[in-house]
């Protein structure tokens, strides 16, 4: 065996980890080679240094730390990791899809007429909702008749009103909830309708809104004359001043006239009727700006509208009368005229020869100058 | 657990160099230890398990660069001042000391991991080729390499 051999063997001779065969071979060179067990031993005393290193121990705590570490983290956190983690990367996504889904629901949005006119409804409910809820009765009984900024608004604030007096009724009366229900549920078709009355105020003398109309005027006057029928406020109950003071029967009857002056669907109410026919209050300030009732109104039906529209001409020119504007309505032209009260009756009799001649409505007192309106239908 | 947390983190301290990072690299043996119970094979000695995950972390670790540059020097193999020692010896103690951390640091990681494992850990032959997944003959002339290496450097302390 060779120095080089025998070297290479020691760290194994020293550890005891060599085979009897190996073993004893370098023994026997060892025996016979100074130099050899000179690097024997300078070995074992290095190995020796190295034993003699005192062994390291974890820090204080260090089983706890690991222990705790172990332990899984809470729900929370383990989702805003998942969530969040690793951020350079997932932040812009998750940024960028937030603002493409938001592109994505207004683009949808302009592109659908439904829920646009879903927002427009929306924008009307928390009108009502909120005068419902905030606005107190004013104290004058002579609410009805209150002249607000605007016709619509009017028409919500008197709706709310109107329900707020059935509420108070509710209380003093507990039978009435059904009622109440009822009037709440036609709270609905009443708003939708608002849009529609506003197109009435621009051709006031369209059939339908007119109708609309005079019954939400009915309703409220209604309302009105109630409260001033009304016993005064005692002064046990102050807060209610100003609202409804009724009896449960009287209450019963003003939920009735409020459900009736929402449902614009129901085709027959007897309040209705009794509008068209009656007399129009003399004064309707909400929509005096926009329209003043005609003195007389009433249908021509006619063969020959062309016909009767040039008759009707030369015998406006006849009796000195002034057509002041035409509408196109549901049936035919709407003509508004203004007739001397002298040649009214004269007016009247020719009308009955041009066709079937029909007087819907008439002021039981009529001005110097008579309007007159005048619906053309075949 | 109890009883090998001083050996895993000893191994972590000699491989690592600073105290802050072996207790990390030591949390995390026990983690995948702890995560990987069911691929513990009884025939195998516990520890040596232990060694086998502890010993790849580090090597992982060192080969990947992201380790601290700074070692905590003399900490590492810090001894406690024999009360018996007079200051002279306790001076070239000391000096010894610095001069065994500096040459087993100065080890090649694969060198430096077969000699703590056996020479300071007190592995055998067939633990460490089990551990390090490596052949009797490889452990053994490995451990005879960085002896001799460690030999040259502290060659001036010996007796």
């Amino acid at each position: 065996m060779t120095c080089h051999d025998a070297r290479e063997q020691l760290s194994a001779l020293i550890d005891d980890a060599l085979g009897a065969e190996e073993r004893r071979a370098v023994e026997a060179h060892l025996a016979t080679c100074a130099d050899c067990r000179r690097e024997l031993e300078r070995l074992r005393d290095t190995v020796a240094l190295l034993r003699a290193v005192e062994p390291a121990r974890a820090p204080t705590g260090f089983v706890d730390r690991v222990l705790e570490a172990a332990r899984p983290a809470p729900w929370s956190r383990r989702l805003v990791r998942a969530l969040l983690l690793p951020w350079p990367v997932k932040l812009p996504v998750e940024a960028a899809a937030i603002v493409l889904v938001a592109v994505g629901v207004v683009y949808v949005f302009q592109a659908t007429q439904g829920l646009q006119q879903a927002r427009h409804l929306g924008s009307v409910q928390p009108m009502t909702t909120a005068s419902d809820q905030a606005a107190p009765a004013p104290p004058s009984q002579d609410a009805a008749r209150e002249a607000p900024s605007t016709p619509e608004a009017a028409r919500a604030k008197q709706t709310a009103r109107t329900l707020e007096g059935a509420r108070q009724n509710k209380e003093q009366a507990p039978g009435q909830k059904a009622l109440e229900k009822s009037a709440s549920e036609k709270e609905t078709p009443e708003k939708k309708g608002a849009p529609t009355s506003q197109a009435f105020s621009e051709a006031a003398q369209h059939k339908d809104a007119d109708e609309r109309r005079a019954k939400l005027d009915d309703a409220s006057r209604d309302v009105a004359k109630r409260r001033a029928n009304a016993p005064p406020a005692t002064p046990a109950e102050p807060q209610v001043a100003g609202k409804l003071e009724e009896s449960p029967a009287r209450a019963e009857r003003s939920q009735g006239a409020a459900a009736r002056a929402r449902s614009s669907a129901s085709p027959a109410s007897e309040p209705r009727v009794d509008t068209l026919q009656a007399p129009r209050p003399a004064a309707t300030p909400p929509m005096a700006t926009a329209f003043v009732p005609p003195d007389v109104s009433g249908r021509l039906a006619v063969a020959n509208r062309d016909a009767a529209l040039q008759d009707l001409a030369r015998l406006l020119a006849r009796l000195g009368g002034v057509e002041d504007r035409r509408f196109v309505g549901d049936e035919g032209p709407i003509i508004e005229l203004t007739i001397p009260r002298e040649a009214y009756p004269d007016l009247l009799r020719e009308l009955a020869t041009l066709g079937r001649w029909q007087l819907i409505r008439e002021a039981p007192a009529l001005p110097e100058k008579v309007r007159v309106v005048l619906r053309i239908a075949s | 657990m109890i009883a090998h947390q001083h050996r895993v983190f000893g191994v972590a301290l000699r491989m690592l160099g600073s105290r802050a990072e072996a207790e990390e690299a030591a949390q995390e043996v026990f983690l995948r230890a702890h995560r990987a119970i069911a691929d513990f094979r009884g025939d195998a000695k516990l520890s040596t398990w232990l060694y086998a995950i502890a010993s790849r972390l580090c090597l992982n670790r060192l080969a990947s660069g992201e380790r601290r540059l700074l070692r905590e020097g003399e900490e590492t193999l810090a001894r406690i001042p024999s009360g018996h020692a007079s200051p002279a010896d306790e001076l070239e103690r000391s000096e010894r000391d610095a001069a065994l951390h500096r040459a087993i640091a100065e080890l090649s990681d694969e060198r430096r991991l077969v000699v703590v494992l056996r020479d300071l850990e007190g592995l055998s032959y067939e633990e460490i080729a089990a551990a390090l997944d490596l052949e009797l003959g490889t452990v053994r002339s490995r451990l005879h390499r960085a002896r001799l290496d460690l030999k040259e450097k502290l060659e001036r302390f010996l007796p």
